[in-house]
This record gives C-alpha cells, structure tokens and sequence, in this order.
C-alpha cells in the first residue's frame, strides 16, 4: 500500500551521523536513504529523485558543495533543496556559496530535533513524492 | 508529526512483528511450520492459517507443549522430539539474552503424517475433512522422516540466527536513539558554552539556560530560583522559567524559594510518584542545586513531565545537573565580573572624586556630568551598553586636570594666556593618563575631545560637526550645564532657566544642535539631589542652586 510520505537522502562519511538522522526522520514520518559519499549520494539522486537531501561538506570523491553544484546543473535535480551539515569553526553561510538549491547551511553539533524542524519547513509546500509517482504513472 | 521528547516509539515493536513475519514465511516455504507457547497462553500461530490450525488443535501436541512448556522456555538447545507419527517439534527460546515466558516451536510434518494411527483423530479435533486434509498436506510436499533430524538443526541455526539479528537490530536502534539524544545534549550544551562569555547581562544566559533545557527535555516548565540577593541586579531573587504554557509565576517562585531551604549540594532530588514534590509540581521533577564553592545559591528545576513515560529518564537527570553545573561556574563569573566591575568604577569615583575635591567649587561635579551623560545618551537612544561608556567618560572627563598646577586651577580672577594654554591641555593629558587602560578606549575619544566646539572653534584639534565623537559632544553639553549651574571661583551659579536658554543660544555653534534639542528637555531632579547632597558635604559654600521661577 503506499502511503504519503517524502522522501530525504542524507549523505554523509561518518555513518552515526548516518544512523542518528536517518532514525530521527524516520520517527518523524519520512522515508530515508543514505549515501557515503557525494559520488554516491549524485548517482542515488538522478535514479530516486528524493524530496530532500542533507549533505556534510567534507567527504571522499566528492564534497558537499561540488555535489549541490552538481545537483543544480542537472534539470532532474535542480529543484531538490539541499541542506548543509558543517564542522563548527568551518564557517559557511548560504551567501558563500552560489549555488542556488543549498537552501540551508547548519553547523556541527547539530540538534537532530533542530534539523527534523528544519526539514519540515522546507517540505511544507512540497507534494509527498510517492503521491507524485502514482500521479505520474 | 511530533518533534523532540524522548518518546520510546512504536517502531521498534512493528519492525520486530514484521521482521517475526518474515521468518516464518522463509521456514514454511521449506517446510517447517514456526508456533509459539507461553507459560500463560495457549499454542498458537502469528499467522493463522489452516494448517497452523490443525496443529494448534492436535490434542497430543498440545498434553506435549502443557507438559514441558516452563522447561522450554528455561534452557536452549533442546532435542527435537515426536510427538506421534510424522509430526515432530523442535521448541527454541524466543530470546537469548533475556528469559521470557514464550518459547517458539518449530513443527516437522512428514510424508508419514497421513498414514499415522492419530491422524483420523487429528482431523476429527479440528472438525476438519481427512480427505481435504490428506490432500493439502500432500500439496505442501512433506519432507521424508529421515531428513526431520537435519531439518532440525538447520532450523535451530536460523532461528538463532534470526534472534541475534532481531536483537542487533534492536541494539542498533537504541544505540541510535542514544546517539540522537547525546547530540541533542552536545548541541544544548554547545549552544550555552559559546553564550557563556554574557556576563554583563547575567539574565540572559539563565533565560537561555531554561529555554534550551525545555527544548530539549519534555517537562512542562523549567526555572532557576538564585538565593544571592541583589548582587547580581539581573535577575536578582526573581525566579527565572521558561514554558510553553501560561504560568502563574508569582505562586511558583513561592514554592520554588521553598525548595532551597531543603536542597542540599550535589544532591538532584526527584519526584518519585507520591511524594511532596510530586504534589506540588507534577510527575518526574527534578530538582538540581546550583552551587558556588561547593555552597547552594541556588536551584534549577524541571518541573511536571509531559507525555505517557512520566519517570525521570537517566538523560534527564544528567543533563539537568550538567547545566547547573554551568550556571553554577556562570554565576561564579558573573559575581567576580560584578566585584571587578564595581572596583573599577569605585577607584575610578575616588580618583575623580580627589581631584574635584581640590576646588570646593567643583566637588562632585564629575559624578554630576556622568550622570547627565548617561541621561542624554539615553534619550539619544543609545543601547545601555553604550549608555554606560557615557557614564564612565563622564566620570573621567576632568581627569586630566591632574596635571594642571593648582595655583592655575583655584585662581580667582583673570588667567594670563599661559595659564589658560596650561588649563586647556587637560584633555589631552586626560587621554594620555587613561590610553594604558584597556576598558577605556572606547571612550578615550569622549575624554580628548570633550572641549571641541561643533563649528570648529574648540580645543585641542579644533575639529567640527560630527567629527566631534558622539560621545564628547553628549559630555560637552553636560559639562557646560553643570559648571553654569555652579558658583566657581570666577561668578556665581546661574538660573535653570538661564543656562538652557544660554545653551539653546549657543546650539549649532557651541553644541550639536539635536544634542541640544533632547538636552533641554531632560529632568533634571536626579541632577539636583545629586548637587544638594555634594553642597551639603561641603559647608563652606553656600547653597547656590537657584530654581527658575
């Protein structure tokens, strides 16, 4: 049976950052998927479109910002809203970037509660995916 | 969709019920059929179906489970055993780890099933049809009785193996639950450190305190209560607390002052379901003593807790002594940041105070222009942080006169110009006395340029308009005002009405004419009590505070 809910792709190569949203947002209702990388986290976007993707910056192959940049080139992608996880100290605003889907930048710690919040908020005006799917089809 | 609270989910349970499913759907497909029994319950299946049915309603299976059923669940590794001809059992434990009341139990159908001398009456204790029987077994392609033993083990593995999994799983989920809450706990606690250097507006950082715990913890209301008077003015004996709901606040800070009398140090009491605390604010409270050099000043309480898990969890009760841990140091800092403070300006009024006192006509005129610094700055909408750079500029406006010969300074009648050149280096020597201290360089710039005149004609660098630092322009104004409306060595003190109307003259040359503006209109009163109090403490001159009639 389907039932409505978004979709949130979270990327990160520390996997209890992982674990820690994955199950929060899923308590919260959301589908989830992870990706370890931003190499992997493009590849799973393109094929699953998710709703909304949370990436650190600092990764292997491909890091957060290059993965946005990716992401906002691509038509498929170009409308998932990113949210950006940073190390404190790192210091990152939205304006450094041009990249227009990062629609949020938050520091490490985060507050799993904070981003669930977050999360809501940018998905207020967005359609559940797998009502969208079944339309489509 | 609910957010925060440490909510111990349904998810879990479902994951388990699914995961539980799944295993007996894999072992009926090879054959095997998975029931369970408890202590307390009779045989049954998860999923029911026809042949579960039959089985559950096999009278021999059932005098077999009856009769071992406590010793089945007590010890692992059992024998399979028959229980009449081509039926089989094989009880497993439901958990390694924890003893349970249930135990699972694997049944082996064989192809000798059917032709068994119990089979008719198998049927007959299911009201069941033999011949549809015999044909839905045969369908489910019974293993041979030589394989039962093998199947056995193999389903001994699986299903150990399916409870160890089902438990990894289980620990992999709480770890992550602990994990969120640990980052909850590091984000709270991050948030508070890096607000920690607030101790000029100690009110703040309580506030903050209490707001981030009631976000990150599910009780009704969190609040400080301090016991250290008025020395930290902000927020003195007032009970500090945050909450979603509308609160009564004046009724709380009765029974929160109440439980300082019995907190003692390093002991969190808690409500625990009957007591008094329970009583008075709700399931769960906790209440932490907030210490100073192991002393109570004060407590934090997290009173009344919300949602169905109304007992004090472990993470509540660390973080909530964590944080009084830190607005135990905070408070440390803020008492000492308030003595430093008071010092300072303390030695700042005794050094300004001996050099007003060398002239009986100026005593107590530097206490006077700060305080008609800070009420103009204030009515020039300036932030109190600012307003008390005023007041300290004002303060030490003078002091450069240090420097400047007595016999200069207490002459009566005209100065030569040497003397008024000696006279008018005195703020330069002010600025140059207080540039080595680092608290005053804000406010360097008030003292240098407290004699420039707004069109430029002043003194020392003749500069001009806004040029002028806001705050030397406030000073100058105050300054004038006060010397107008004292008698000195040269004149007598002039009316009220008379030295503002002087002023207002003057506006735009002498003064910043909005300065000017907001100046004529403050009240004056404060300054009076003020000059009142000095002239009395100084009986040699007389009483020249003249009223505008």
């Amino acid at each position: 049976m389907e039932t409505k809910t978004h979709k949130i792709l979270i990327v990160d190569d520390e996997a209890h950052i992982l674990q820690v949203l994955s199950l929060k947002l899923r308590n919260c209702g959301y589908e989830t998927a992870t990706a370890v990388d931003g190499e992997d986290a493009l590849r799973q976007a393109l094929t699953d479109t998710p709703d909304l993707i949370i990436s650190d910056v600092q990764m292997p192959y491909m890091n957060g910002l290059e993965l946005s940049n990716e992401l906002s080139v691509n038509a498929k992608t170009a409308h998932i809203p990113v949210v950006i996880l940073t190390a404190r100290g790192h210091t990152l605003e939205c304006s450094d970037t041009d990249i227009p889907n990062i629609k949020k930048v938050l520091g490490k710690p985060f507050s799993p509660r904070g981003v669930a919040e977050l999360v809501a908020e940018l998905l207020i005006d967005v359609p559940a995916s797998s009502i969208c799917n079944s339309e489509a089809a | 969709m609910q957010f925060g609270g440490r909510v111990k989910t349904q998810h879990t349970a479902t994951y388990s019920q699914q995961a539980n499913d799944a295993f007996e759907l894999q072992m009926r497909a090879v054959g095997i059929v998975v029931l369970h029994a408890g202590l307390h319950e009779k045989i049954a299946a998860s999923t029911p179906d026809w042949f579960t049915d039959l089985l559950c309603k096999t009278p021999m299976l059932q005098r077999i489970v009856q009769a071992n059923v406590r010793t089945w669940t007590e010890e692992n590794n059992m024998q399979c055993t028959q229980v009449c001809t081509g039926l089989w059992v094989a009880p497993m434990q439901t958990s390694g780890r924890r003893r349970t009341s249930e135990c699972g139990i694997g049944v082996f159908v064989t192809d000798e099933f059917c032709d068994g001398e119990s089979f008719h009456a198998i049927c007959q204790a299911s009201n069941a049809d033999v011949t549809m029987i015999r044909d839905l077994i045969a369908s489910t392609n019974p293993m041979s009785t030589k394989d039962v033993a093998r199947m056995a083990s193999l389903f001994q593995m699986a299903w150990n193996a399916s409870v160890q999994n089902e438990e990894s799983k289980t620990t992999v989920e709480s770890v992550g639950q602990e994990l969120a809450d640990s980052y909850e706990e590091i984000s709270m606690l991050y948030t508070m450190t890096s607000s920690m250097n607030s101790v000029n507006h100690p009110e703040r950082f309580i506030e903050l305190a209490c707001s981030e715990l009631l976000q990150t913890l599910p009780y009704e209301w969190i609040g400080v209560q301090l016991t250290i008077g008025d020395r930290l003015p902000k927020p003195g004996d007032k009970l500090v607390v945050a909450s979603n709901e509308q609160l009564q606040t004046e009724e709380l800070q009765q029974s929160v002052s109440s439980l300082l009398m019995t907190v003692e140090p390093g002991k969190t009491q808690i409500a625990n379901g009957d007591d008094a605390l329970t009583l008075e604010f709700g399931p769960a409270t906790l209440v932490e003593p907030i210490l100073k050099e192991g002393a109570v000043v004060g407590v934090l309480v997290a009173a009344n807790k919300q949602g169905e898990d109304n007992s004090a969890s472990s993470v509540d009760i660390k973080l909530l002594s964590a944080t009084a841990a830190q607005l135990g140091i905070f408070i440390e800092n803020a008492l000492l940041y308030e003595d430093l403070n008071a010092t300072f300006l303390g030695t700042l009024e005794a050094l300004t105070n001996s050099i007003d006192a060398k002239d009986k006509y100026t005593c107590g005129h530097s206490q006077r222009v700060a305080l008609l610094t800070a009420q103009l700055a204030t009515a020039a909408g300036l932030d109190p942080d600012q307003v008390n750079r005023c007041r300290i500029a004002g303060l030490v406006h003078d002091i450069g006169k240090i420097g400047v010969p007595e016999s200069v300074l207490l002459k009566k009648g005209g100065l030569t110009d040497d003397e008024f050149a000696s006279i008018q280096k005195h703020p330069e020597i002010g600025a140059k006395i207080l540039q080595e201290i680092p608290q005053m360089e804000d406010i360097l710039g008030g003292v240098l340029h407290h004699h420039e005149k707004y069109d430029g004609s002043g003194y020392p660098h003749g500069i001009a308009g806004e040029d002028i630092p806001m705050i030397a322009r406030l000073i100058s104004l105050a300054d004038t005002f006060d010397a107008m409306s004292s008698t000195r060595t040269y004149r007598n003190a002039m009316t009220r009405q008379s030295v503002l109307d002087e002023l207002s003259r003057v506006s735009g040359t002498q003064f910043d004419p909005e300065l000017t503006d907001l100046f004529v209109k403050l009240d004056f009163s404060e300054w009076e009590m003020l000059m009142i109090d000095h002239q009395s403490s100084n009986k040699e001159v007389p009483i020249t505070l003249k009223e505008a009639s």
